[in-house]
C-alpha cells in the first residue's frame, strides 16, 4: 500500500486545520513546501519504508533541531563566532532538508554575520528562528502523521 | 574491464554528521540498487574509502574531526585511493569552499538540500565518468597479440 503524497485531500485539510493556531504564522505556504520537499525526498508514492523513515525523520527533526537552536543560544550567550557559524551552518543544514526555506535564508545570514565575527543582530534572528522553527515543526509532524497514518 | 566488473553491483559511501541525513541518501541510494556504507565524520569516511575502495564517496563538507575536504585531500594524496570520485556536499555554496573543493580534486559540488533525483543522477555520472576513465587507461590487448 502506499501513500500519495500530492494529491491528499485528507493531508490539506490537516494542514489547513492548524493555520487557526497559526495565525500569527509569518510563512502560511510551508504545508506546501514541506509536500514538495517530501515529494522530492521519497517521490509521490510512499511505500511502507518510506513511511516508516519519514515519521522517524518528523520526530527527530524537531529534536536536532531544539538542540541545535539551545547550542546556538549557548554560543552567542559566550560571543564564539566561530561556534555559531558552525552551528548556525548545521541547522540550516537540517531545516533546508524538510523545506524550511525561509527558516535556512534567516540561517545564513546569522551564519554570514558570524564568519565575518558579527553577531549583534544573531540573537533577534535566532528568536525568530526559533519561533518559525516552533511552527514549522507542527506542521511537519502533522503531515507526517496524515501520510504515514 | 570484464562484463562481470560493468554489472557488479556498485558502492557507494557516504559521509556526513547528520544522521538523519545520512539514512535518508542510504535509503534513496540503496532504492536505486546501490549498496551504501555510511561514516559520521571526515576521519571515519577517509578510512572507510581506504579499506572498501567504494566506487564513488558522497562527503559533506562540514563535519567534525575532519572536513570533507581534508578527506578528500587525503584520499587524492594516495594512488590507491586516487582514483574515487568524491562528490561533495554542503548547505550553501561558499566560492571559496567550492574554489577548495573542485581545486582538491572533487568530482561534483553539489548544494544541500538534495533531492532524490539529483543525488541518484549525479552519483551514476561519477560512476560513468570513472568508468570511461578507467576504460582508456586500460591497455587494449587483441586476441590476435597473444
Amino acid at each position: 500500500m502506499t501513500a500519495n503524497v500530492a494529491a491528499s485531500p485528507a493531508a490539506e485539510g490537516a494542514v489547513s486545520a492548524v493555520t487557526p493556531e497559526n495565525s500569527a504564522d509569518s510563512w502560511p505556504n510551508h504545508g506546501a513546501d514541506i509536500r514538495v520537499r517530501i515529494t522530492q525526498l521519497f517521490g509521490t508514492d510512499l511505500d511502507e519504508e518510506d513511511r516508516d523513515l519519514l515519521t522517524t525523520l518528523a520526530a527527530s527533526f524537531s529534536v536536532r533541531c531544539d538542540d541545535l537552536l539551545d547550542q546556538l543560544d549557548r554560543a552567542l550567550d559566550s560571543a564564539d563566532a566561530v561556534a555559531v557559524t558552525q552551528i548556525g551552518h548545521s541547522l540550516r543544514g537540517s531545516v533546508a532538508n524538510f523545506g524550511a526555506s525561509n527558516v535556512a535564508q534567516l540561517l545564513a545570514k546569522v551564519e554570514s554575520d558570524a564568519s565575518c565575527g558579527e553577531l549583534a543582530d544573531a540573537p533577534a534572528l535566532v528568536l525568530q528562528v526559533r519561533s518559525e522553527l516552533g511552527s514549522f515543526s507542527a506542521r511537519l509532524r502533522i503531515i507526517a502523521d496524515e501520510l504515514c497514518r | 574491464m570484464s562484463a562481470d566488473e560493468t554489472q557488479r553491483p556498485r558502492t557507494v559511501l557516504i559521509a556526513d554528521d547528520e544522521a538523519d541525513l545520512v539514512v535518508l541518501m542510504k535509503r534513496q541510494l540503496q532504492r536505486a540498487g546501490y549498496n551504501v556504507l555510511t561514516a559520521e565524520d571526515g576521519s571515519q569516511a577517509e578510512t572507510m574509502a581506504r579499506t572498501h575502495l567504494p566506487d564513488v564517496a558522497v562527503f559533506d563538507v562540514q563535519m567534525p574531526v575532519m572536513t570533507g575536504i581534508e578527506a578528500l585531500e587525503m584520499l587524492q594524496a594516495d594512488p590507491a585511493t586516487a582514483s574515487i570520485p568524491v562528490i561533495l556536499i554542503s548547505a550553501g555554496f561558499q566560492q571559496h569552499t567550492v574554489r577548495r573543493g573542485l581545486a582538491a580534486g572533487a568530482d561534483d559540488y553539489l548544494n544541500k538540500p538534495l533531492t532524490e533525483h539529483e543525488l541518484i543522477t549525479q552519483v551514476a555520472k561519477a560512476i560513468e565518468r570513472r568508468s570511461y576513465a578507467t576504460l582508456i587507461a586500460e591497455p587494449v590487448i587483441h586476441d590476435s597479440w597473444s
